[in-house]
């Protein structure tokens, strides 16, 4: 198949998976404008995933493209079956026929759009691709589930590898190469997440402008697919001007964006900004200028190192990394817009509803469970969305009380189905790297920079909500003294955990309130305190909202939700593998879900703002609001055409398009491996340490490596071997697996360094290896001549260029009767 | 009744009964011979393998564990011969016409009748039916089951075993349980709980039973059914594509069938009735094993050919036999002369097609022109009988003479000299088991049969009862006798090659192209093979 005719079959899998989703869309979503059109893409991908891994699991499926596709009939099946037996199906799908068609175009438009930017720049080779794409072969290579590491033989994968399988059902279905199926992959979370983006914030802006305001609706859909998808922070505003000359260094400064001031190739004088000349072209030319955005630390000084990321899904797409958070977006507004409808649903939820119907129980199981299983840090701040939504509803009925301890009733049983539906892959998980709840005692974000992140967003929702909703806004005891509680238990959490001395900070452990409170810069008390006051505001905004049973509420609840993230990153952490950065994921994975929460709530706060804003007062609010968004804008316009080499790269969608070119004897093992070794088969590759030859003619370790092109045939197969990444194997699987994988490694360096047969063939053994690998990896990573003549005694099954693979001699007896 | 016909000594014959006869002779007769002519090859060779494998013992994906399959492995248990298993395949399979007789009433006589003519006649049918491929049973079930849905009203107890035979089906039972799944939820329709308790009892002893394997090993939640159906996307079961054998093989049920479903709903639309039960499941039964069907068309199995010819004969059946009634009404004086220049026209283009096709497409222009003429003097013909309300019926036939055509000659090439055609394939020839005799021989005197690892698969059906064979990569290995070797890889120091032409696997090439196809039909012999050959090589003196 060519690249397109392999993007018009993803798509079309993408697009029957939607379809089939609808019946169940229908009902789970029957108040929203498109009958939940926009979010059935992710809703069937979702389901049938979660199908697939259960039946694989059990042993009913088998591996290869037959068990996907029986997975989607089956799913097929039961829509239809779902389908049949509503007798408002016909009805709704007449109603929500426009929507229907305005999902699939949008989708077809941002899928496609996405895949033609991914054509000039398709390469899996950097940051954490290989790590991805790895996954991705796991899941359609496997010979079992749960799926096996490639790059651990003989173990399962330990990690939230949920969307990795989303992703391998569409491109196994539509029989892509998984190269290219990684590429489609992303084009399919982009346009998923822009659908369901806009189907979400449809459905919040129809409940609060009514039916008639057709044309706000579809504004706020608009926003909230650009909020989420070429938002950006300001900052990049002041690199564009810096490309072209205009970077001020007083100015710079004052924002606290110095470090964007470009000093040119021989700076004269002090000069804090990158060493980079000024751009020709209208956006910034220079290699990766995209990268800054996704990190504080390069906007300008910080105090002592916080290299935390700062990412924003505009950042991600473009990167192109397909890691759980970024194929979690789909899921995590799938898991809101679920909330919201439940909210908006009428009568009360207890554990009886679920016997009246127990396919909701099911598919909130099954919809939060994959949160799980995709990105487990989303599925904290979404369930306790999902059960503020159903203690609102209840409350609509009646006293707290009952409405707290029936929502309970009813949020238990979906949660036990889920946990009871993962506990294959909960069991295989390794709690072993993560440390638990700490207190962050460091400088903590400067308010400029936290401005000129959340700045555009936070700036819409807050005034906007105000604006909007004064008149029911009173500000009344009762829900302040309450909301107030929002700010004050997560520092009162940080004061104890302060008090047991449980904190860490920027190279600092430990320490009582003194570090704790000093450490704190001046800025980082304004962010932390800017957090609290708008998460307070917002909090009681909600409970007076909801009250009233207001359609702004779930807006007002999503946006809470947002402040509630920022605000506990700045707090609080979760100490993990990546320790050597405190807080490296929490205000990474916090940070990109609030991100996520406020491309809802603030497009439609800001269309909500010039709804209900007297006509006169709309150009005056307009001028603040398109300076905002045209800032946010500046990141994906300028650096779109940055990453894509200015579109004037040769178009491929393979993402190994370029190893084909440099290295076409690399490309041909991989497709060699992919087509004639079997998959539960261990094959032998590179350490990923060097070795040269010592002075007594021993192999003598030169580099231990860590992270590199290593690893490339479990990455790009799939296939088991021995060992890859061994910083990646300790995160995953926690330090106590160190010593494992340094024998591993031993084991894999005296099969490339052997100085006889006997001496590589044990080692094979002891690696279980049926194959070896001797390719370009290998050459640079054995020097000298280390590398044992294999074809003097295993087979050679594969030559090509300076590329070998060698497979240990077959030799056993097979009793025929 | 007159006292005449009371004291006669013989039931009286009808029309009706003797074509049930003709076609459950025709049924009858295009299997049996498939029994002990066909050879062993495609899905068959799979799994009888896994079959033998299973009643060795041995873990092995080719066993699937449907209950023919389990049967299967039983037989092997006691003979080495395919042949038992074929006979116990086709009892099963010669079930069918009994129980598209109790489908007389829900169909239709004439339409069950014509159904079982179909099935007769089906090529896809005859190969799976007659041969021990796990899926032998399907299609008598899947008419059971049709049978049981819309014939009658079974008592409830014999929903056990209807449910135990479907869980320890094939897939091609599949398209009817989705099918019938489907129409009862569009119809509302609630099955007995008596039913649904001794279903669900049949069917989790079935689902039991195929998880342990029948005895081999629990391997987790097994349906039979839908693994084969999975496996079936990847696995080598035919040497032609699904495409490529539904154009062999399955057009005239494919178009017809599917014509059949678009009359069927129009005529629906039009009468503004709901369908009946029979209707509404061959409906959904047709659209499952379509889209399976369009689906699969890229991979290697007959199973969805099968499948689309099954579910497609009981559309096209109750058709034709609503048609028939359209041609006894017709004015056929008025029509007959048309339908007469129609048929001779056509007889004349095909006469010229073949000219064309034997001369591999160089035949001159006058052949071409020929061609062309008589080809759209007869479409011509046809266009002006279905222009005639009362003539319109007769518009059919030239194409129901040549789809029967079709019919026979794909059922007649399958049925009667299999070896030569593209289904099934690839087959283990009988130089296979030559092969094995030859090594067992020359390793008589000692020492062991070597074949090469690349063979592991395809040696299991005819080295089967040889006793301990050594597989191996690299040659010579110590203490072998024989080699059987790819003949790509260099002659063995110290071995000498036997002499012959020693094929482990052969396969039909299917026809190249249109012309290359016309070929065929009209001369069934002139497919080129492809052979998988080896060397045997024996110890030097």
């Amino acid at each position: 198949m060519s690249g397109v005719a392999e993007a018009f079959a993803f798509w079309g899998v993408a697009v029957v998976i939607a379809a089939l989703a609808l019946p169940l869309a229908f009902r789970l979503f029957r108040r929203f404008p498109d009958g939940g059109a926009g979010l059935a893409f992710t809703l069937g991908l979702t389901l049938i995933a979660a199908g697939y891994f259960l039946l694989r699991v059990a042993g009913t499926l088998p591996a290869g493209r037959g068990g996907l596709l029986l997975a989607i009939a089956l799913f097929a099946l039961v829509m239809v079956v779902f389908a049949a037996r509503d007798r408002r199906f016909p009805a709704t799908l007449r109603r929500s026929l426009p929507g229907i068609a305005a999902a699939a175009a949008l989708f077809s438009a941002l899928f496609f759009g996405y895949a033609f930017f991914r054509a000039h720049t398709p390469d899996i080779a950097h940051t954490e691709q290989p790590m991805d794409f790895l996954y991705l072969n796991a899941m359609l290579v496997s010979p079992d589930y749960p799926p096996h590491d490639p790059w651990f033989a003989g173990e399962r994968a330990s990690y939230y590898y949920g969307g990795y399988l989303q992703a391998a059902v569409l491109t196994g279905a539509s029989d892509v190469w998984p190269a290219t199926g990684y590429n489609l992959s992303l084009a399919a979370v982009f346009a998923s997440a822009g659908t369901a983006a806009a189907s979400l914030c449809a459905a919040l802006a129809r409940w609060l402008f009514g039916r008639r305001a057709r044309r706000w609706v579809a504004l706020a859909a608009a926003g909230g697919v650009a909020a989420l998808l070429f938002a950006g922070p300001l900052a990049s505003v002041f690199e564009l001007a810096a490309a072209h000359g205009a970077d001020h260094q007083g100015v710079y400064e004052a924002f606290g964006v110095e470090g964007l001031v470009r000093c040119g190739p021989n700076p004269q004088g002090p000069c804090t900004g990158q060493p980079l000349a000024a751009a020709a072209t209208w956006y910034p030319e220079d290699h990766w200028a995209w990268w800054r955005m996704s990190r504080m630390s390069y906007w300008g000084p910080q105090p002592g190192y916080t290299d935390v990321i700062t990412e924003v899904p505009a950042f991600s797409f473009l990167l192109g990394d397909l890691h759980p958070h970024v194929m979690a977006i789909p899921g995590a507004l799938l898991a809101l817009a679920l909330s919201a409808a439940i909210w908006r649903g009428r009568g009360v939820l207890s554990w009886r509803e679920h016997r009246r119907r127990p396919w909701m129980l099911a598919a909130v199981a099954l919809v939060f469970g994959s949160l799980a299983f995709v990105n487990t840090w989303d599925v904290m701040p979404l369930s306790l969305a999902l059960g503020a939504a159903v203690i609102a509803r209840n409350l609509r009925a009646g006293a707290a009380l009952p409405a707290i301890s029936g929502a309970a009733s009813w949020l238990i049983p979906p949660a036990l189905l889920a946990v009871a539906a993962w506990s294959p892959w909960i069991a295989g998980l390794s709690t072993s790297s993560v440390e638990g709840l700490y207190a962050y005692s460091g400088a903590g974000t400067r308010i400029r920079h936290a401005a000129l992140l959340w700045g555009a967003s936070v700036a819409f929702v807050l005034p906007a909500l105000v604006w909007a909703f004064r008149r029911r806004l009173r500000l009344e005891a009762g829900p302040l003294a309450i909301a107030a509680a929002a700010p004050v238990l997560p520092f009162l959490l940080w004061l104890a955990l302060v008090a047991a001395e449980r904190t860490a900070g920027v190279f600092s452990e430990g320490g009582g309130f003194g570090t704790a409170f000093g450490a704190r810069g001046t800025e980082g008390w304004l962010t932390l305190g800017f957090f609290a006051v708008a998460l307070w505001l917002l909090a009681a905004a909600t409970l007076a909202l909801a009250r009233r049973a207001h359609p702004a509420a779930p807006l007002a609840g999503i946006a809470a939700l947002a402040m509630l993230l920022l605000y506990g990153a700045e707090l609080l952490f979760i100490r993990d593998a990546l320790f050597f950065v405190p807080r490296h994921n929490t205000v990474f994975k916090l940070s990109y879900q609030a991100w996520l929460l406020i491309s809802v709530a603030s497009p439609i706060a800001l269309v909500a703002a010039f709804r209900f804003a007297a006509p006169r007062a709309r150009p005056l609010l307009a001028v603040p609001v398109v300076i905002l968004l045209g800032g946010s804008l500046v990141f994906a316009v300028t650096m779109t055409p940055n990453r894509a080499g200015g579109f004037t790269e040769p178009v491929s969608l393979d993402g190994l398009h370029y190893v084909g070119f440099y290295h076409p004897d690399e490309y041909a093992l991989i497709r060699w491996l992919a087509a004639n070794v079997e998959p539960e088969a261990v094959v032998a590759e590179a350490s990923g340490r060097v070795w040269r030859m010592g002075d007594e003619g021993k192999a003598v370790l030169e580099d231990r490596g860590g992270y590199g092109s290593f690893g490339r045939v479990g990455v790009r197969t799939g296939l088991q071997t021995p060992i890859g990444w061994p910083g990646h194997e300790r995160t995953w699987r926690g330090k106590d697996v160190s010593p494992e994988i340094d024998r591993r490694r031993d084991r894999v360096d005296r099969v490339y360094t052997a100085s006889s047969r006997d001496e590589a063939l044990a080692a094979l053994g002891e690696l279980g290896a049926a194959y070896v690998v001797v390719g370009r990896e290998e050459r640079e990573r054995y020097r000298d001549g280390l590398i044992p003549p294999f074809g003097a005694f295993l087979e050679t099954v594969f030559a090509e260029g300076d590329v070998r693979v060698f497979r240990v001699p077959v030799l056993e007896v097979v009793a025929t009767r | 009744m007159t006292a005449f016909a009371r004291s006669a000594p013989f039931p009286a014959v009808t029309m009706a009964s003797v074509a049930w006869a003709v076609a459950i002779a025709i049924f009858i007769l295009l299997r049996v011979g498939v029994v002990w002519r066909a050879p062993v090859g495609g899905a068959e060779l799979d799994h009888l393998s896994g079959a033998w494998q299973a009643s060795n013992g041995v873990e092995d994906s080719r066993y699937v564990s449907t209950l023919y399959q389990a049967v299967t492995a039983l037989t092997l248990g006691w003979t080495e011969s395919e042949t038992p298993a074929r006979a116990l395949a086709l009892a099963g399979t010669l079930t069918i016409p009994l129980a598209l007789l109790l489908l007389r009433r829900a169909l239709g006589e004439g339409g069950a009748l014509l159904t079982l003519l179909l099935l007769a006649l089906d090529p896809a049918g005859i190969a799976i039916g007659a041969t021990a491929t796990a899926a032998a049973w399907d299609a008598a079930i899947a008419v059971w089951l049709v049978a049981a849905l819309v014939a009658g009203r079974p008592p409830p107890w014999a929903w056990l075993p209807i449910a135990f035979l479907a869980a320890t089906a094939g897939p091609l039972t599949l398209p009817v349980i989705a099918g019938a799944v489907v129409v009862a939820a569009m119809r509302g329709q609630r099955p007995a709980r008596e039913a649904v308790l001794w279903g669900a009892l049949g069917a989790a002893l079935g689902l039991l039973l195929a998880s342990l394997q029948f005895g081999l090993g629990a391997e987790g939640l097994r349906i039979p059914s839908l693994h084969l159906l999975a496996v079936g996307f990847g696995e080598p079961w035919s040497g032609a594509t699904v495409a490529q054998l539904a154009a062999l093989y399955g057009l005239p049920l494919l178009v017809g069938g599917a014509g059949a479903g678009v009359w069927l709903i129009a005529r629906l639309r039009r009468e503004r009735r709901a369908p009946a039960p029979a209707e509404a499941l061959a409906l959904g039964m047709a659209g499952v094993a379509a889209i399976w069907f369009l689906v699969a068309m890229p991979s290697h199995s007959p199973l969805p050919l099968a499948a689309a010819t099954l579910a497609f004969s009981f559309l096209l059946g109750p058709a034709l036999a609503r048609l028939a009634d359209r041609l006894l009404d017709a004015r056929w004086g008025e029509g007959r002369w048309l339908l007469a220049a129609a048929l001779a026209l056509a007889g004349i283009a095909a006469f010229a097609l073949s000219g064309l096709a034997h001369a591999g497409g160089s035949g001159g222009n006058a052949e071409q022109a020929l061609f062309a003429a008589s080809l759209t003097l007869a479409a011509a013909a046809v266009a002006a009988l279905a222009s005639g309300r009362e003539t319109a019926p007769l518009a059919f036939l030239p194409a129901l003479a040549a789809g029967g055509a079709l019919l026979v000659a794909g059922a007649s090439g399958v049925a009667l000299s299999a070896g030569g055609e593209p289904l099934p394939g690839p087959v283990s020839p009988a130089s296979a088991r030559d092969i094995r005799d030859v090594a067992l021989e020359a390793s008589a005197s000692g020492g062991s049969v070597v074949v090469h690892e690349r063979y592991r698969e395809a040696l299991t059906w005819p080295f089967r009862d040889s006793g301990d064979v050594v597989l191996a990569s690299h040659a010579p290995p110590p203490g072998a006798a024989v080699l059987i070797w790819p003949i790509d890889e260099p002659a063995p120091e110290g071995f000498t090659a036997l002499e012959g032409r020693w094929a482990l696997e052969r396969a039909i090439r299917g026809p190249a192209g249109f012309l290359g196809y016309v070929r065929w039909l009209t001369e069934r012999n002139s497919l080129g093979e492809e052979l998988e050959l080896v060397a045997i090589y024996v110890r030097a003196p």
